[in-house]
């Protein structure tokens, strides 16, 4: 890379990051996008460029919604690295980046994080075995490579769960049920914000559209509990309990689990940003102002790293983030920005419903059995944890030297909210007071000759 | 135990035109297209083993976005590769990854 | 150093109020250490730390425990901790407590190997004969990974390297057992001298007692001012990282002479590299920094010696805060008030040090003479100088 400096960077080519980049180029803004992965679109509209020119239908016009974002991007003249990892960003808003092996610092007056989201760990009984994946990483497969497995049961709750079930029907897959283990107090706490929901018509419509037609091919039975996998090196099966607590066993090649999305914050955590736990929504979101803005002032955080709306909420947060950055340089665009608010809290209307909705109860939260692993990475149970907290650990850092969960690559991506809401059942202090593991760069993990780079060549 | 379809594994549900590659894991050559990622590629393939986290406990593709961690492979000899964010390649050669110090537990 | 004065004052008030508990402000290995060897000869002590134990540099340093390379004046100090180390399992019940193997310090170029040459000299002058010269030939039979290039090293041999965290965790635990109490977090907010006591003013309450023991690391400057004591440190925060595992490959800890490295294999197969590069600290605020230009240079010098670690990945890197002296010297003695007694300042190379730094400085409170001479470490040895 020849540029070392520049006016914005934005790491993310998702939605939000998309937005964003359009925005400030636009306004003449030097800018460069980040992205680790090898084309834009982020999660939910992966793959889009190569899927359009063959437009399969099964995936739906949610999907497609994200053409123009997708082709206005394309165009807008951003400087773009792809396959390319943010593993630090310094007090000095220096941005460490490592791609194809070599590491690069590069510095930027404004910084907009549009980390994303990732799922939500729904750890039970058998969920390490091979065969038994996210339905966000089916949903990948399906519009990466075009790939799904027939016979497939779905577990869990939430609309990326029935949107990819949907998806999954429509592409000619069999489907063999879907476990849904929305209980009914979740119904009954989502229930009063159903009328703001209704300012969302066709989110609601098109939801009801999913479900009408799975049902129409798919067994789907509600009120599951106590979901347990079963196999010795891959998934055999897998068995449950119905509301009418009668247990059925299943035999199953793969199990697809989804219990909502989370922010990514590892990023912005690492970076040393305020975040704040947010009960309602229970997971951990930065500190900001409306326009995105961070404890750090240079710093925005665009999309559903700060606070998960979804994929339309997203891109308009990125165009707030970015306009108000545009502003900072001398150019207000007041107009823009109120639209864009007015745009981002009608589509936040619906949230309320859906994050109660489809907040898991406690006992899909964390593990119900001691066996159940808790972190995948270092093979830490349940069991595990409870002995740490048993001998006196008594925060999330201290439980990781005791333990060992959230020391392995992943750095705690997956267990960290389960580890802290053990720690909170164990001591009956709240979520917020508990905190989260301190996290450090790298944000993700980096080989000794690409961090050496910085210094020169690797010695032969 | 009952399989309605026979050996179920992830299959394409439209075709994928693109050059041919191929490419070995472990003792076995597959073909794959062009384009895919490491972990689609041999999930197409039936594989679904990717590599063991300690004895008896077997891991494979969990999240396919680069967060999990769990579809670690050894792609030409270097270890630790994330299989859903590498490119498969032609000539390239896949090895499952063992813990260290551990025995595998593979069953194809 | 103590006088024989000092020592007549303190055994009189010591005996005129042994109920009041000794207060030990700071609950990193050397506040652990010292609660273990007070509470193990029968002295009530009480801890008080403004985070938990072990949070700072004590639980997260490289935890080398090496006598190579020290300040000649510290390796006294250094041996008699050695003698602890060398029981430390039966000491703090413990299994495998101290990995002994051997430390060597490679030497990469000419420079190198003429800083390793003075260095032997000097110390046989002084009558150590620890430290040895080894030949590459050796030292590649020794650890065949090592890259041909290496012309040869200093070696002590039964040096190796301790899992700091569990360390700093285990004089705690042990301490607790023999009675000590830690009060967690808790910060002291003053200390005033009280007629013939102290009173230790914090943010929960008041706290009486007749010996202060300074053990603040980083933040020990602060506690020493409230005192009237001008001592300063400044906090840094040295830098490490641990990567994946490795089958295993090293039973030594790896140095470079006149470079800035130390890297190790833990038990599990992974590696711990570190060596003194500094991040930024924020004390105030208990916060540090990486810097990513200083991380990468480590880990080339790491790659210098072991250049088939190419592809290993760091999974995680940190920095503890640590207060260093101006001559790298810790701070060990008595303030220019009775009653107080100041350990800290250990300028990044304080964990080996802490079984005798306990020692010494429960000595120093129950009015006994330490085994080693303290007075390069002189709490007051700056300001008289000015």
């Amino acid at each position: 890379m020849t540029d070392q400096h520049f006016q914005v960077a934005i790491i993310g080519a998702g939605p939000a990051g998309m937005a964003a980049a359009c925005t400030t180029t636009k306004a003449g803004l030097h800018t460069i996008v980040i992205d680790d992965q090898k084309d834009s679109g982020g999660q939910v509209y992966r793959n889009l460029k190569a899927n359009h020119s063959l437009s399969p239908t099964y995936l739906g016009d949610s999907y497609y919604a994200g053409t123009k974002l997708s082709n206005d991007f394309a165009a807008c003249g951003a400087n773009y690295l792809t396959d390319c990892t943010v593993w630090q960003i310094t007090n000095s808003h220096e941005i460490a980046l490592v791609s194809c092996g070599k590491a690069e610092l590069i510095t930027a007056d404004y910084i907009i994080i549009a980390t994303g989201a990732i799922e939500r760990a729904m750890p039970v009984k058998g969920w390490t075995l091979p065969g038994v994946m996210s339905v966000g990483g089916a949903q990948t497969l399906l519009k990466q490579a075009a790939l799904g497995a027939d016979e497939a049961v779905f577990v869990g709750s939430g609309p990326l769960l029935y949107l990819t079930v949907w998806q999954y029907i429509n592409a000619g897959l069999s489907v063999r049920a879907v476990l849904d283990t929305t209980g009914r107090s979740q119904w009954l706490s989502a229930l009063p914000f159903a009328p703001l929901a209704f300012l969302q018509p066709d989110m609601l419509a098109m939801g009801q559209k999913w479900l009408r037609e799975i049902r129409q091919k798919v067994d789907v039975i509600t009120n599951v509990e106590g979901v347990e996998i079963a196999g010795r090196s891959r998934v055999e099966g897998l068995s449950y309990t119905t509301s009418s607590r009668e247990r059925i066993d299943l035999p199953a090649k793969y199990v697809f689990l989804h219990q909502g999305v989370i922010p990514n914050i590892n990023l912005s955590m690492a970076t040393g940003l305020e975040h704040r736990w947010d009960q309602k929504a229970h997971y951990w979101t930065p500190v900001t102002d409306a326009t995105g803005k961070s404890s750090d002032e240079q710093i925005y955080i665009a999309g559903d790293g700060n606070g998960v709306g979804g994929a339309k909420a997203a891109a308009i947060t990125g165009r707030l983030s970015a306009s108000a950055i545009v502003a900072r340089y001398g150019k207000p665009r007041l107009m823009a920005q109120l639209y864009y608010k007015l745009r981002h809290l009608h589509f936040l209307s619906i949230r309320p419903f859906l994050d109660r909705l489809y907040l898991p109860e406690v006992r899909f939260r964390i593990p119900q059995n001691d066996e159940t692993i808790i972190c995948r990475c270092e093979a830490v149970t349940k069991a595990d944890i409870s002995a740490a907290l048993g001998s006196g650990a008594t925060g999330p850092n201290q439980l990781k030297a005791f333990s060992r969960a959230g020391m392995g690559r992943c750095q705690g991506r997956t267990c960290g909210l389960m580890v802290q809401e053990m720690i909170a059942d164990h001591t009956g202090q709240s979520m917020a007071a508990i905190g989260y593991y301190r996290l450090r760069p790298p944000v993700k993990p980096i080989t000794l000759a690409a961090l050496a780079s910085l210094e020169g060549t690797w010695p032969q | 135990m009952d399989f309605p379809r026979g050996d179920l594994m992830f299959r394409p549900v439209m075709t994928k035109t693109g050059k041919p590659v191929e490419f070995q894991f472990e003792d076995e050559i597959i073909t794959a297209i062009d384009g895919d990622n490491v972990a689609a590629a041999l999930l197409k393939a039936g594989k679904i083993q990717f590599r063991t986290a300690k004895k008896h406990d077997t891991r494979g593709p969990y999240c396919m976005m680069g967060v999990c961690f769990e579809c670690l492979v050894e792609i030409d000899g270097r270890p630790n590769q994330q299989a859903c964010q590498a490119m498969i390649r032609d000539g390239m050669q896949i090895r499952r990854q063992q813990a260290p110090d551990l025995d595998g537990d593979f069953e194809g | 150093m103590a006088t024989v004065n000092d020592a007549a004052v303190c055994v009189r008030r010591s005996t005129a109020a042994s109920k009041r508990p000794v207060v030990i402000i700071g609950a990193g290995i050397q506040g652990c250490a010292t609660a273990f060897f007070l509470s193990q000869r029968g002295q009530p002590v009480i801890v008080l730390d403004k985070d938990h134990v072990g949070r700072h540099a004590s639980g997260v340093n490289a935890g080398g425990v090496r006598r190579l390379g020290r300040d000649i004046n510290e390796i006294p100090l250094s041996l008699v901790a050695m003698d602890w180390w060398h029981q430390i399992d039966q000491l703090l019940d413990i299994e495998d407590g101290f990995h002994q193997q051997f430390y060597v310090k490679v030497a990469l170029d000419d420079a190198g190997a003429n800083l390793a040459g003075n260095r032997i000299q000097q110390l046989e002058k002084a009558g150590f004969k620890h430290e040895k010269w080894v030949e590459p030939e050796q030292l590649h039979r020794r650890i065949p990974h090592l890259t041909k290039s290496i012309i040869g090293g200093v070696l002590v041999e039964g040096d190796g390297w301790a899992l700091p965290w569990r360390i700093t965790r285990a004089f705690y635990e042990q301490a607790v057992k023999l009675g000590a109490e830690f009060r967690t977090p808790v910060s002291v907010q003053s200390l005033d001298y009280v007629g013939d006591h102290w009173q230790v003013t914090t943010n929960v309450g008041k706290l009486e007692t007749d010996n202060v023991v300074n053990c603040a690391g980083a933040w020990g400057s602060q506690i020493a001012k409230m005192v009237g004591d001008d001592m300063p440190v400044e906090a840094h925060a040295p830098m490490l990282v641990i990567t994946d595992r490795q089958p295993l490959f090293l039973d030594a800890v790896i140095g470079v002479m006149g470079g800035t490295l130390s890297l190790k294999q833990l038990d599990n197969g992974s590696m711990v590299i570190g060596g003194g590069m500094r991040g930024v600290a924020d004390p105030d605020q208990n916060k540090t920094q990486l810097t990513p230009v200083g991380l990468s240079k480590f880990v080339m010098t790491a790659g210098r010696v072991f250049s088939h670690l190419r592809d290993v990945s760091i999974l995680r890197a940190w920095a503890g805060i640590e207060g260093y002296t101006a001559d790298n010297l810790p701070f060990i003695g008595r303030g220019s008030q009775p009653g107080i007694i100041h350990g800290f300042g250990f300028s990044a190379h304080g964990f080996q040090l802490g079984p005798g730094v306990g020692e010494v400085l429960s000595d120093l409170v129950m009015a006994r003479q330490p085994r080693v001479d303290i007075s390069p470490f002189a709490p007051h040895r700056f300001s008289k100088l000015s």
